[in-house]
């Protein structure tokens, strides 16, 4: 009995540990939804690793993705968000706006079949985030190769952060880098991405529109 | 013999630069587009470019140097 007991002790500790380690593994946490969010904000990455080719790398893409889970409209960085409706947003190295684009990462997905391994992580933000979110992208609509668009999801994600929701980043971020950050979060999940042909860039007063062309 | 072995390299960096330059510009040029009033274009890769351009451009002028000393040298007479 002495021995039974002594067995099943050891194996309950094991089990501790095994699952305590389990749960170590993942570094970050989100915040659950109240009744006051409007809209779950979500940070995608994705390293694009199938079009490395031939020697020549492609160091993949970080964006967001916003939906509208409120009866109201929201406005993000001016954009006009339905309710139900989604946008996806980051910044690009585009010749006319080098900056925040709307909806070339839902376009790239629908028309190139691009981002087909991403990793995504969600938070629900209410009015007040909104607000933080809209100073964050008007003070920060332009792209660098420093400030490229895996920094400046990562530090707008940072800055609407609640506890444990924050995540590392460094001085040359990249979307590698970020999908393994987002790997640490329990809820991570690859989602899929709603299709908005709007492709615009807001120039400070009004919105210029694009379609586009996907290359040979 | 040294400066034979630097001339070598220096010609392997000349080709994976050229090559690298060429790659990322016409990855660049055969992407999409965004039409609109006006065309616009990504430029990520040619800022991925940029730097493999300028690199080549430096080993061609020090490949171009380094093969006349050693051309001189191995004909001393034509100095």
């Amino acid at each position: 009995m002495k021995l039974f007991c002594l067995i099943m002790l050891v194996i309950v500790i094991c089990a501790a540990g095994i699952s305590s380690d389990a749960d170590m593994s993942y570094a970050y946490s989100t915040v659950a939804k109240t009744a006051e969010d409007v809209v779950l904000l979500t940070m995608c990455a994705d390293e694009c690793k199938k079009e490395c080719n031939n020697m020549l790398m492609s160091f993949g893409h970080a964006f967001f993705y916003a939906e509208n889970i409120s009866d109201s409209d929201v406005y993000i960085y001016n954009y006009r968000l339905s309710p139900r409706e989604s946008v996806t947003f980051s910044w690009w190295a585009v010749d006319r706006h080098m900056g925040i684009w709307f909806n070339i990462e839902s376009n790239y997905i629908t028309l190139a079949n691009r981002y087909s391994d991403i990793a995504c992580i969600g938070m629900y933000l209410n009015n007040n985030e909104i607000a933080k979110l809209n100073t964050f992208l008007e003070n920060n609509d332009r792209y660098t190769p420093i400030s490229n668009c895996s920094k400046q999801v990562m530090t707008c994600w940072n800055t609407l952060a609640e506890r444990g929701e924050s995540v590392m980043t460094s001085t040359i971020a990249t979307p590698s880098l970020l999908k393994h950050e987002i790997m640490k979060f329990k809820a991570a999940k690859k989602r899929t991405i709603e299709h908005n042909e709007n492709i615009c860039y807001y120039n400070g007063t009004d919105f210029t529109s694009y379609r586009m062309e996907v290359g040979s | 013999m040294t400066k034979k072995f630097i001339l070598i390299l220096l010609c392997i960096a000349d080709a994976l630069t050229l090559y690298l330059s060429v790659g990322y510009t016409l990855r660049g040029a055969c992407g999409a587009k965004l039409i609109g009033d006006n065309t616009a274009h990504f430029i990520g890769y040619y800022m991925l470019a940029a730097p493999f351009i300028a690199a080549f451009l430096v080993c061609a002028v020090f490949t171009v140097v380094l093969a006349v000393k050693l051309r001189k040298n191995n004909n001393p007479e034509k100095k």
